[in-house]
């Protein structure tokens, strides 16, 4: 089978034919079989923000910070508007151009980015799209728990294969979640874009969570596997000079840098 | 900083305003307590409770005024010593030292509409976080003040004399070196009652004067007439010249009498203030100081009536009087008559150079005469102060010292509520203050604006706070 890798540039060195044959249809079948056990899944993994949210997607809040747990919680409804916008401006992005995936980066640890894509990968699901959430922060992955699962969980269902990965349901009607392919929790780069391919391939939008591209390159790596990247800035004392860097980089590399998402809290 | 971007730091960190208002309210609770010696398991949210009491004194230190030569204590400095904490709290067996108590005990000066420094009235307070107990331990102060004030500021006769010995005998001594030097002086100058000798002495003078006008005057005076006149005039000379040298003795037993007197009157209306009082023991002191004077007063008429008796003399100076009169009207018409025979030139001459030498004797004598009455005045104002300060000793307690309002105790609600307002404020203000510092040093984006130019990105969205 022949793939058209979008959003591959040619820049960059073409991954192995062979190896991307044989994987990319290991990787469509292991969504297949993450597809086919979400329902079985759904009852079984524990998922506390999930019983907590009002609707099936609504988004999913960060943990409130200490003065905050001191008084009720009141969930602010602009924050999920905020989303839906976000989602409503994708899809328009979407409709005029071959945008199926989507990078979030952001440029230090706590900017939001686990956060925003999975409440993106929410908000278009609410929409009607197929989302699919890719973990790609092999180092600390957030996106399994915030949808109630954590990664050893799976790995007692199904015992993780560095290089297979795992689908997972998320509870929220055409969205699922898919573990990275990693070893030593360092991304890697030759099994990507077949994965990339073969997720496309059964969703119309593809979310990738990174790690900070500050501190790792992982990001930069990934936008070039992606069709657009939404770069997350969140209101705290930040380097001016180094933000400059991330985006001189990300034009070097020819990022589509679709925007930027300012995060208030 | 613009008022917009520090409102929108106090929006995101008001948190620490509320935060600070708190500490401020329990820094004030903490004063509070503190200060009202709580201790543990005694909190209570309004701190101490306050017994106050409203006393009247009559102070010493203006009824015994005496130049600092006897040591006078007043009734605040009694309530401000530690010596009355530690009777209270050896009386009370307090569970506390005596420096704490004094720590808790305030006394001030109370304002009154007339201001009677010689009656203050005083406002005590005494602080315990237990009400009863501030009232105990403001009932036991009081008592206490009372019972010292009283110690340290009772007299009695052998101690006044014994302070105004001394005063009395030198003044004593003045005045008898004062009448030592007036008879000197007298004797020196041939001159008794100088005032009176002068206007004699003008007065013949001018009568010798007009008798050479005047057309009556006897020019046929016999010789024995003359002989006759010249012998009363010798003999009412001498008589004066006598009961002259009585007059510094009869002075000096007077002036004795005089004092006595001074005495018996005052104790006598002491007497009757006394008797309203019911105090059988001041009555008492009082009558015996009175009837000691009125011996005193008899001893010194005695010394005066048997003066008089030995020396054939009543009342000196009407006597004196008397006598100057008739040896001046002889000396007139001697000398008119001898004017008359003689000439009036060689009779007046003389009698003008006596006036002559009289008129400059005046100053000095004035001098010596005030000194004299000087001498005398102390020392019947120093027996009359004497008498002031033994008769203040004999007032009871129930005068000396009232209490016009019992301890109560005293609402402390507006202090609390200024005291928790100032806490409250000074925290809103350091949580302000520091909200404004954070703000002012926070460089963080806050703006979309600052964000496009920082990313140089168009913003897509701006996620709110999730709560």
């Amino acid at each position: 089978m022949t793939l058209t890798h979008d959003g591959v540039k040619p820049s960059l060195p073409p991954p192995h034919e062979a190896d991307a044959d044989g994987f990319a249809s290991e990787v469509a079948e292991a969504c297949r079989q993450a597809a086919t056990s979400a329902d079985s899944l759904n009852g079984q993994l524990a998922r506390r923000d999930l019983a907590e949210r009002s609707s099936t997607y609504a988004p999913i809040v960060p943990r409130p910070p200490f003065h905050r747990r001191l008084f009720p919680r009141v969930e602010r409804p602009e924050y999920a508007e905020a989303f839906r916008l976000l989602a409503l401006n994708m899809r328009q992005v979407a409709a005029s151009s071959s945008l199926r995936s989507i990078l979030v980066m952001g440029a230090l640890p706590g900017d939001g980015r686990t956060l925003t894509a999975a409440n993106l990968g929410v908000a278009l699901a609410g929409t009607g799209c197929r989302v699919v959430l890719m973990e790609s922060d092999g180092r600390k992955p957030q996106l399994a728990r915030l949808f109630g699962a954590a990664p050893e969980a799976w790995a007692a269902e199904a015992p993780l294969n560095v290089d297979r990965p795992r689908a997972a349901p998320t509870g929220v009607p055409n969205l699922a979640v898919v573990l990275p392919v990693a070893r030593d929790g360092v991304l890697a780069r030759m099994a990507l874009p077949p994965l990339l391919a073969a997720l496309r391939s059964v969703a119309d939008f593809v979310i990738l969570d990174s790690p900070p591209c500050l501190q790792f390159a992982d990001g930069f790596l990934l936008s070039t596997h992606t069709n657009g990247v939404l770069y997350v800035v969140r209101r705290r004392q930040q380097d001016a000079a180094a933000q400059r860097a991330v985006q001189e980089q990300l034009a070097r590399l020819g990022a589509n840098v679709l925007g930027v998402v300012f995060n208030e809290a | 900083m613009e008022l917009d971007r520090y409102l929108r730091g106090l929006a995101q960190r008001w948190y620490l305003v509320v935060f600070l208002i708190g500490v401020g309210l329990l820094g004030s609770w903490g004063y509070m307590q503190w200060s009202g010696g709580a201790s543990w398991g005694n909190f209570r949210w309004d701190g101490a409770s306050n017994a106050v009491a409203t006393v009247a004194v009559l102070e010493p230190t203006v009824t015994r005024a005496l130049n600092g030569q006897q040591a006078q204590v007043n009734f605040a400095s009694i309530v401000e010593s530690l010596a009355l904490s530690e009777r209270v709290v050896n009386r009370l067996r307090a569970d506390m030292t005596a420096d704490a108590l004094k720590g808790k005990i305030t006394v001030k000066l109370g304002r009154t509409l007339v201001p009677n420094v010689s009656m203050p009235i005083y406002s005590v307070k005494v602080e315990n976080p237990d009400p009863q107990r501030a009232l105990d331990l403001c009932n036991t102060v009081i008592e206490e003040a009372r019972l010292m004030f009283l110690e340290m500021n009772q007299l009695d006769r052998s101690q006044v004399d014994g302070s105004l010995q001394a005063e009395e005998t030198r003044l004593r001594q003045e005045a008898d070196a004062a009448r030592a030097a007036l008879r000197t002086f007298q004797e020196e100058n041939r001159v008794w009652k100088l005032n009176s000798q002068l206007d004699a002495q003008i007065a013949l003078v001018n009568s010798l004067r007009q008798s050479s006008i005047l057309e009556g005057v006897s020019r046929t005076a016999s010789s024995a007439a003359r002989n006759d006149l010249q012998r009363a005039l010798s003999e009412a000379q001498a008589e004066l010249e006598r009961v002259r040298g009585l007059q510094p003795e009869y002075e000096r037993l007077a002036f004795e009498v005089s004092l006595a007197s001074a005495a018996v009157t005052q104790l006598s209306s002491r007497e009757s203030d006394v008797a309203l009082l019911n105090d059988p023991q001041a009555q008492q002191t009082v009558q015996t100081e009175a009837e000691a004077a009125r011996i005193r007063l008899a001893q010194a008429r005695a010394n005066l009536s048997a003066f008089q008796r030995s020396n054939a003399i009543g009342d000196l100076p009407s006597e004196l009087a008397t006598r100057t009169a008739t040896v001046s009207e002889l000396r007139r018409q001697q000398l008119t008559a001898a004017a008359a025979s003689g000439g009036l030139k060689e009779v007046l001459a003389p009698e003008e150079a006596e006036l002559q030498r009289l008129l400059p004797l005046v100053p000095l004598n004035d001098e010596l005469t005030s000194r004299l009455s000087l001498a005398e005045a102390q020392l019947t104002q120093l027996v009359a102060r004497k008498f002031d300060l033994v008769l203040a000793s004999t007032l009871p307690p129930a005068v000396q010292l009232k209490v016009l309002d019992a301890p109560r105790i005293q609402s402390n609600l507006l202090w609390t509520v200024i005291l928790y307002a100032l806490g409250a404020v000074l925290g809103a203000f350091v949580g302000l203050l520091i909200v404004y510092l954070v703000t002012y040093y926070d460089r963080c984006p806050q703006t979309v604006a600052e964000v496009q130019e920082l990313t140089g990105s168009v913003v897509l969205v701006r996620l709110p706070r999730a709560y």
